[in-house]
């Protein structure tokens, strides 16, 4: 006989089994329960994606023939997360261990019933780390022996339905493997539930069982185990085997609705004085320009790059452009460059080789360069006097125009250092004349943070006012 | 229980029928022996024993000893962790009087 005629064998991957579990590990009979769960409520199994984490309760994403993952240890909740807001229709399940989703994904496990999204996570309860031998885990109960614990388990245990509880599951279950009539019931009221649901479920382990001499966690579970109707707080408490372990359905309450933002008061907008530059734009019949801005990190460097491809996009929306920005981890006084391109083909290749346009704010990045100034023969360098040494362009051949403007010197007397770069481009507008002044005007209004358009607009009109053309 | 999951979804009562099964045992999956016997325990008609033959990997699946009594109540197939049996309905078969004392006794 064949696996294939198996009335589950639509939701199993025949070709995995048989599976690594243990003899006498009740973990397959989960699954079991699973299939029976999804095959109660007619779900069509494309529609249901299952992620684990690592573990042995994990490798039933293996066996599964859904959409499944097995995703790194711990990490199974936020995995399934990004599942879930990928294709919100999904019915997500995340299945682990103690050890994968109490243990490892601690922080994830509390995070989820925060969020509130619809996730059933199913947690395979078996008292500690199984699958390397038996570790003790958070969920270990007091005086249990297990390899790292040989004198006893010093550390009280975790309580799983108490933390999911108390971290605002909208639904909290717990059931164990020796009770799969009932575990399918809690897990059919999981999936109804539309909040993020946790099942607790205990699992007999063979290698726990034998280290504590216990003969049959099994037959424990069917004697101990009690199924309630109506639960109280008493009976969250089970993690010691003397008592009776309470099974069933500890909260079942629709998904809460969003409270009020509370802490975010409704701010006054002042009335705040609108500018506005009209432009027209035009074919520019620019071919291909290389425009490169250096200068110290903190004069505007990248602002000012922005500003130029942004003007250049208002004057001819048909150009292609890029702008690369190189700049170290400070945010002022390092080396920074900005490279635009403006071509009317498209662009092949993002950065400038040889420069067209050469706006130095600062020399410190020719300097670090080893005093070489880069610039085609034909091109036109506009240096800040004030902050530029001179001298180190007088190598460069006669038909490149040089130009000065104590740029940082006249946004420092008039406004602040750091619409230094904007007294440049008016000066760049009026000198070069490559793009028009209202462009530009209106690139500045659009990326000057609100409430300085207007010392931006006037330190261009100084930049511009100084240049002669 | 809430969602009215019964082990009796087989059963029809008001016909007074009882399902007829037939028991498929994938012996190469099993993993029975003294950690596992689920399904020899669980039965309540028992129909299963436990074996005497080990399969290649050492364990000792049961073996079927009542044929024809199962009825498909579907707890072996629930039960096993290595889905290494599983049942079939082949038809059904109408209650002895016999059959219903038996339980009315039981119950009482």
């Amino acid at each position: 006989m064949e696996i294939s005629q198996h009335p589950y064998a639509e939701f199993l991957r025949t070709e995995m089994m048989p599976n690594i579990w243990c003899s006498g590990c009740r973990i397959g009979r989960i699954k079991n329960a699973f299939i029976e769960a999804i095959q109660h409520l007619g779900y069509d199994p494309d529609t249901c994606a299952v992620v684990s984490g690592i573990g042995c309760s994990s490798r039933i994403t293996g066996y599964l023939n859904l959409d499944t993952i097995h995703a790194t240890h711990g990490r199974a909740i936020p995995t399934a997360l990004g599942v879930k807001l990928a294709n919100p229709d999904l019915k997500v399940t995340v299945m682990g261990g103690d050890g994968d989703i109490l243990g490892i994904g601690g922080n994830h496990f509390l995070a989820l019933g925060r969020h509130g999204h619809d996730l059933n996570v199913f947690c395979m309860n078996n008292y500690g780390y199984s699958m390397t031998g038996f570790q003790h885990g958070p969920t270990t109960p007091l005086g249990a022996r297990t390899i790292t614990t040989m004198g006893g388990s010093p550390y009280a245990p975790v309580n799983p339905v108490a933390i999911a509880l108390a971290a605002g599951y909208t639904f909290v279950a717990r059931s164990t493997s020796s009770h799969p009539y009932h575990l399918m019931d809690c897990m059919i009221s999981a999936m109804k539930n539309r909040g993020p649901s946790f099942v607790e479920i205990l699992v007999p382990c063979m290698l726990f069982e034998r280290r504590n001499k216990i003969k049959s966690l099994e037959a424990l579970f069917l004697n101990k185990a009690k199924i309630k109707e109506t639960l109280s707080e008493e009976d969250v408490d089970q993690n010691d085997f003397t008592k009776e372990i309470s099974l069933g359905i500890f909260r079942d309450t629709p998904v809460r609705e969003k409270p009020q933002l509370s802490l975010v008061k409704s701010a006054k907008k002042k009335a705040v004085k609108t500018y506005r530059v009209n432009f027209r734009s035009r074919a520019s019949g620019i071919k291909y320009i290389q425009i490169r801005m250096e200068g110290t990190g903190g004069q505007g460097i990248v602002q000012g790059g922005k500003t130029l491809i942004h003007a250049a996009m208002n004057m001819d929306p048909k150009l292609n452009s890029t702008l690369t920005k190189r700049y170290g981890p400070e945010m002022k006084g390092g080396s920074c460059v900005t490279d635009v391109l403006l071509s009317a083909q498209p662009i092949d290749y993002p950065f400038v080789e040889v420069p067209d346009l050469l706006l130095m704010m600062s020399d410190i990045v020719t300097k670090e360069r080893g005093g070489a100034v880069i610039i085609n023969d034909k091109g036109t360098i506009v240096a800040d006097e004030s902050m530029v040494d001179l001298s180190l362009l007088d190598g460069l051949p006669s038909t490149v125009k040089v130009f000065g403007v104590p740029a940082t010197q006249i946004a420092r007397d008039n406004f602040r250092v750091v619409v230094a770069n904007n007294v440049m481009m008016g000066f760049v507008c009026k000198t070069t004349s490559i793009i028009e002044k209202n462009c530009i005007k209106a690139a500045i209004l659009k990326s000057a943070p609100p409430g300085t358009e207007e010392m931006n607009l006037a330190a261009f009109e100084k930049g511009y006012e100084f240049g002669k053309p | 229980m809430k969602n009215e999951v019964s082990i009796r979804r087989y059963w029809n009562i008001e016909h007074c029928t009882i399902p007829v099964g037939k028991v498929t045992i994938i012996a190469g999956f099993c993993k029975g022996g003294d950690d596992c016997d689920d399904c020899i325990k669980l039965c309540p008609e028992k129909v299963l024993e436990r074996g005497t033959v080990p399969n290649e990997r050492g364990y000792f699946p049961p073996v079927l000893v009542a044929e024809g009594k199962c009825t498909v109540c579907g707890r072996c197939q629930l039960y096993c962790s290595e889905n290494a049996i599983f049942v079939e309905k082949t038809g059904e078969r109408i209650v002895t009087p016999e059959e219903i004392a038996i339980r009315e006794e039981k119950s009482q």
